[in-house]
Formats: structure tokens, C-alpha cells, sequence
């Protein structure tokens, strides 16, 4: 399968998806689209990686995704879907905005740095890293914070992948993504738990 | 057989073990310490690389072990720091049966210091920087305790340690690339300003050492205490590991001079800090922050004798810090948790014990004279001041602030407040739970051998401090 030429749709799916997280209060819908981010995640990784290794990025975006999901359902977390205001989405895609012109921007340079990697790798990279980062520093919630730092990993694990395709670093990779959901859910859950000695 | 199998992956499979037997507290306390003790022996006593024969027997460890086509190499030359690291892992876990941080804390700490040791043993060794970050998570659970929300700073830590990883493994890449052109200006800037940031991140050096009086006030004083020692030893080891491998930093007076005025800003902001805390466990946040800029200062003296100053640094640090944990955790049991200046006036009236034992660590770790830590500061100081004064002084100054702390929590201790009853008047946000019994017999004990190892390594540092002298070896290139 030709995963090159997939690549513009991979970003658009990934400029959708991380616009979709930025701006939405309603967990299913946020959920679904972080693991259809990871979908185009692993389309811009099977550029530069066999397809059989790059879809461990895909099992593992969709279990980090499943794990937040359930652990979402199973507490039940309160004052997380209020409402927002117009004029917070309306910042929030202004700021978004801002971003997807920096990474415009600084596309082609980063692209020319590292030889291996196309323009659309770059440009998705760069574009879950600079979503995230805008992500973590507009939310004070933790389930949000979680989310923010997964999609600013997959941004690096896109630019990474073109330079380093080793299977050690896959699996890695896949264990601190599955690490963050997983340590993000006990901190979501353990307000919940019962205290031990 | 060969060493990563013995000392990484055994301890590994070890904390697997241990977190399923959770229940049984003290078993599993007591079983991981008698292992780590083990460990510590093994490392001390059996070679590696060298046939050994046990009667009939003929055994040789090797020292490389291969996954997914990466190798794990520890070499011979790494035997004495091993058997420093799980005598410290000991003294670790038995300082847990007295602060009692949860039936997590021996199975997650193990796990912790296999995956800290593997850091150092992978190879190409920039993959450290993601098992580095495996650890921080791992260490997740024992920082936010159940039944209670966890705070900002367990997720300021957690994303400041997820942001370093990027920086590091790219700079990885790059550094291939330096090395191929080290003409390449753009190329070594870029590589330098990259590995600036993911050290900077994951150490953590100023500005992002924020998550450090943060966590040090939500979490249990003795996981923060452990978190504190641990990480930051690894992350600046792995750091020197950057400068052994690689001439064009190791030669550049550049980056040692970066070293020097990070490490001197973050002892001056980091005494002022705790100068001033009203809070006994960002005190010891603050005492850390120090110690990490005193590291910093030591490698950017850029001989060996600054290496040897580097790890003899270990030493004080880890039991002036086990001490303090305790000693805070104990504290913590009377005042429902609160270790405010407010909740723990005059409490070393009733415990001056413990009030002894804090004073102690937080003079050693300042430098006092006959202490533990004041030989090594001592060295630091000269050393530094051969180079230049001011150094020197920013150095003390740093000292004289954890000083004024000390003299602070001195203060705040042996004074009684009557008109409040510090159980009931609980303003602060506490977020953990203990459960422990202060001053047993066993506690006394404890404190009464580190304290006494505390007296000793100030009045005689010739008995211990060649031991972690011999440690630099390990980086053959920087300590020839």
C-alpha cells in the first residue's frame, strides 16, 4: 500500500481531529477523535516505517484511547462537559489558527534539517506538537492534560520515526503511550479509590 | 548468565513479584530489601567479564545482554557503582517499614531502579531518555495517594518528564550528524540547544523545576524523598554520559561554563527559596534543587576531580535526604498530615528526637562543618574558588540559605504556640494519608545509625568517601 500518497489526508484527518479536541467538551466525541488521530498517525508513521511496524503506533493510540474512554465512564468525571462559551471555541480556533500558520511556516526548514523526512510528515508532526502544547496550556483539567501530552507525543513519534526505525524504540514508544493513559487514569481514578497504609 | 540479566531484569521480574504479594506489607518490605542487599553483595564481590569457578563449576558473566537487536552492556568498571545503588536501594526499603508509604511503594521502587539502571546500560545509550520517562511513570501511583485528588504537581512532573524525552532522543540523531561534521556550526547549535532544553526538562534545571515544591508538599515526604534522590542522579549520570561519549562537548569551555552559571543560579535561587519556605517539605524540595545546581557545579569544573566531586555528592545527599523523609513523615503522623510551619510549631518539644534527626539532615546537606555533607562542599568550594570567586560565593550563599531554613525550622519547632491545636486547625490542602507509629525502637535505632554515619562521614571522609571517588572511573574519558 502506498502510504505517500495518503499523507494529505493523514494531516487533514490529524488538523480535524486535534481541532476537534481542542474545541469540544463532550468526551465521546473527543475519545473518537483521538483514535481517529491516531489512524492518520499511523499513515504518516508507514511512510518511513513497514506497515507491519508502524501499526503498533495504531494498537496502541487506540488502547491509550480506550483506556482514558473507560476511565472517563467508570468515575464519572464532574464539571468536565460545561458549557463553553462561543467566544472560548471562538479563541481557542483563533489560537489554533496561529499555530497551523507557524507550522506552515516552519515547515519546509524543518523539512530541508531532516533529510528523510517529506513535507506532510513535518507538517503533521509539528502540528499534534503545537495542537498539544496549545491544548495543555489552555485546560486545568487533568483528563485534558492527559490528552494534550499523548497528541504532543504522537507529533514527535511522526518526526521521529523518519530517523530512528528501530523495533526497540517502537515498543518503547508504545509502552510510555500506553505509560500516560495508564498513570493518567489511576490520577483520575484514585480520588476515588480507598486509602491504604 | 550475563550482568543486565542479573542486576536489571532480575530485580525487574523481582517488582513483579513483589506488587502481586502487595497485601503482606512487611514481606514484601523486608524480601525486596534482603534481595537489593543481595545485589548490592553480588555486585561488590563477583566479577563480570571473568571466568569464576565455584568448585566444579565455571562460570563467566557476560557482560551484554541483546533485545530487539539493542544491547544492555554493564562492563566491569560498573561493578562498585551497582553495589553503591542497591546498598542505597536498601537503606531505601528499610527506611519504608518506619515511613510506611503504601504496599506500592517496594514493588513501584524496584521497578523504578531496574529501569534507571537499564537507562544507564542500553546502548545506543540515548534511548535512556525513554526508559527514564517509563520510570517517572511508573512512579506515578506512589505520588498521588488513593482517596484523595491528585495535585498540580503530579502532572506538571509527568509533563515536563514527557517533554524532555523528545529533545533528548532527537538530539541522539543529531549528535550522529555532529559527529560525522563537527565543521557544522548550525548543526552543533542545534544539537546543543536541543539537549539544552531535554536536560533542562528532565533534570530539571531552572525554569522548569517548578513540579519539585509542588510535589514535595502533596506528595508522602519519603516517595518525594526517593523520587528526588533517584531521578536526578540518573538524569545528571546519563547527562555525564553525554559528555564522555562526545569530545566536541567534552573539550567545549563553553558548555562547561553553561554548567557553571546554571548550576550557581540554581544554588543561590534555591537557598533563597528555602530560606524563606513556610513549609517543611518544600524545604526539602528546595534542598534538592541545590543539590542538583552543586552537581551541575561539579561537572562544570570540567576536571576529574570535579567528576570524583559529582558522585562523592551521593553520599550526604542520600542519607541526609532517607533522614529527612522519615523524620517528615513521622511529623506528619501527629499533625494530620500538615507539615506547615503553623501545623508543626513546637512540635520538637514533644519529639526532639525527630526535630534532632531534621536539623541534622538539613545542616548536612547546608555543609556544616562535622557533618557529612561539609567535607565535599568544602572541596566544591575551593575548587571553585581557584576558578573564579564569585562562583565561590554564590556556592556558600546557596549553603547559607538551606542554613537560615534550617535555623528556621529550628525556630519554628522549639517554639511553643499554645492558643492552637495544630490536629484540628488543618488550613492547608493535605493529600496524603500516614499511618505510622513515631519513635519505636526500631525508628530510634534507624536514626541513631544514620545519624551516627552522618557524624562519621564529617569527622572521618577518608573511610568512605574513596569508595564513591572510585565511581568516576566509570567515565573513563572525563575522569582519566
Amino acid at each position: 500500500m502506498n502510504f505517500e500518497s495518503l499523507s494529505p489526508v493523514a494531516v487533514g484527518l490529524l488538523l480535524i481531529t486535534s481541532l476537534t479536541i481542542l474545541t469540544s467538551r463532550d468526551w465521546r466525541v473527543i475519545i473518537g477523535a483521538l483514535g481517529l488521530q491516531f489512524l492518520g498517525v499511523f499513515v504518516l508513521v508507514a511512510v518511513a516505517w513497514p506497515a507491519n511496524l508502524a501499526v503498533v503506533k495504531l494498537v496502541a493510540g487506540w488502547i491509550a484511547s480506550s483506556v482514558l474512554g473507560i476511565t472517563y465512564v467508570s468515575v464519572g468525571i464532574v464539571g468536565d462537559e460545561k458549557k463553553i462559551w462561543p467566544t472560548e471555541r471562538l479563541f481557542r480556533l483563533f489560537a489554533a489558527f496561529i499555530i497551523l500558520l507557524a507550522v506552515m511556516s516552519i515547515t519546509p526548514r524543518v523539512a530541508d534539517w531532516v533529510p528523510n523526512l517529506g513535507g506532510y510528515q513535518v507538517a503533521g508532526g509539528l502540528l499534534l506538537v503545537g495542537m498539544g502544547i496549545l491544548h495543555h496550556a489552555l485546560t486545568e483539567n487533568p483528563f485534558h492534560a492527559l490528552l494534550s501530552l499523548i497528541s504532543v507525543l504522537s507529533g514527535f513519534e511522526i518526526l521521529y520515526a523518519a530517523v530512528e526505525t528501530s523495533s526497540l524504540v517502537a515498543g518503547l514508544l508504545a509502552v510510555v503511550n500506553l505509560g500516560i493513559a495508564l498513570a493518567g487514569s489511576y490520577l483520575l481514578v484514585s480520588p476515588g479509590l480507598e486509602e491504604t497504609s | 548468565m550475563n550482568a543486565p540479566a542479573i542486576w536489571i531484569v532480575f530485580p525487574g521480574f523481582i517488582a513483579g513479584i513483589l506488587f502481586l504479594f502487595r497485601r503482606w506489607n512487611n514481606v514484601i518490605t523486608y524480601s525486596g530489601a534482603g534481595i537489593s542487599l543481595l545485589l548490592a553483595w553480588t555486585a561488590w564481590q563477583v566479577p563480570i567479564g571473568e571466568v569464576l569457578s565455584l568448585g566444579q563449576i565455571a562460570l563467566k558473566i557476560e557482560p551484554t545482554l541483546s533485545i530487539f537487536g539493542r544491547d544492555f552492556t554493564l562492563e566491569d568498571s560498573e561493578r562498585t557503582f551497582l553495589a553503591v545503588l542497591y546498598l542505597a536501594n536498601t537503606l531505601w526499603l528499610l527506611g519504608a517499614l518506619i515511613a510506611r508509604p503504601g504496599n506500592l511503594f517496594v514493588p513501584l521502587e524496584m521497578g523504578m531502579m531496574s529501569l534507571l539502571i537499564a537507562a544507564l546500560a542500553v546502548e545506543p545509550f540515548l534511548y535512556a531518555a525513554l526508559l527514564i520517562e517509563i520510570a517517572a511513570l511508573l512512579s506515578v501511583p506512589l505520588l498521588a495517594s488513593p482517596g484523595k485528588p491528585a495535585g498540580r504537581g503530579v502532572f506538571r512532573f509527568l509533563t515536563f518528564q514527557t517533554l524532555g524525552m523528545p529533545f533528548i532522543l532527537f538530539t541522539g540523531w543529531m549528535l550522529a550528524g555532529v559527529d560525522a561534521s563537527p565543521g557544522d556550526l548550525d548543526l552543533v547549535v542545534r544539537a546543543g540547544v536541543l539537549m539544552g532544553l531535554g536536560f533542562a526538562f528532565l533534570l530539571p534545571i531552572f525554569p522548569f523545576h517548578s513540579w519539585i515544591p509542588m510535589l514535595a508538599r502533596e506528595a508522602h515526604p519519603y516517595v518525594i524523598g526517593f523520587l528526588l534522590v533517584m531521578l536526578p542522579g540518573f538524569v545528571s549520570m546519563f547527562g555525564l554520559g553525554f559528555l564522555n561519549r562526545y569530545s566536541w562537548l567534552r573539550d567545549s569551555e563553553a558548555v562547561y561554563g553553561l554548567l557553571r552559571s546554571i548550576g550557581v543560579i540554581m544554588v543561590v535561587l534555591g537557598g533563597l527559596w528555602a530560606a524563606f519556605q513556610r513549609h517543611m517539605a518544600s524545604i526539602l524540595g528546595f534542598a534538592v534543587i541545590i543539590e542538583i545546581g552543586l552537581s551541575l557545579l561539579a561537572v562544570g569544573l570540567g576536571t576529574s576531580v570535579g567528576v570524583s566531586i559529582f558522585f562523592v555528592l551521593f553520599l550526604p545527599r542520600t542519607l541526609s535526604i532517607i533522614t529527612w523523609a522519615i523524620a517528615l513523615t513521622l511529623i506528619g503522623s501527629r499533625t494530620n498530615n500538615d507539615l506547615s510551619f503553623n501545623a508543626v510549631q513546637g512540635l520538637g518539644l514533644k519529639f526532639p528526637y525527630l526535630a534532632a534527626v531534621i536539623l541534622l539532615a538539613i545542616f548536612s546537606l547546608a555543609g556544616l562543618p562535622i557533618l557529612a555533607g561539609f567535607p565535599v562542599r568544602f572541596a566544591l568550594w575551593s575548587n571553585l574558588a581557584a576558578m573564579s570567586p564569585y562562583l565561590a560565593i554564590g556556592a556558600l550563599l546557596g549553603s547559607l540559605g538551606l542554613l537560615v531554613g534550617g535555623v528556621r525550622v529550628l525556630s519554628v519547632l522549639v517554639v511553643k504556640n499554645d492558643s492552637k491545636n495544630h490536629l484540628i486547625d488543618n488550613k492547608e490542602d493535605t493529600s496524603i494519608t500516614l499511618s505510622v507509629d513515631p519513635l519505636t525502637p526500631t525508628t530510634q535505632v534507624f536514626f541513631l545509625l544514620v545519624g551516627l554515619v552522618l557524624l562519621l562521614v564529617g569527622l572521618v571522609p577518608q573511610w568512605f568517601l574513596p569508595y564513591f571517588e572510585k565511581l568516576s572511573s566509570m567515565f573513563a574519558q572525563l575522569a582519566p
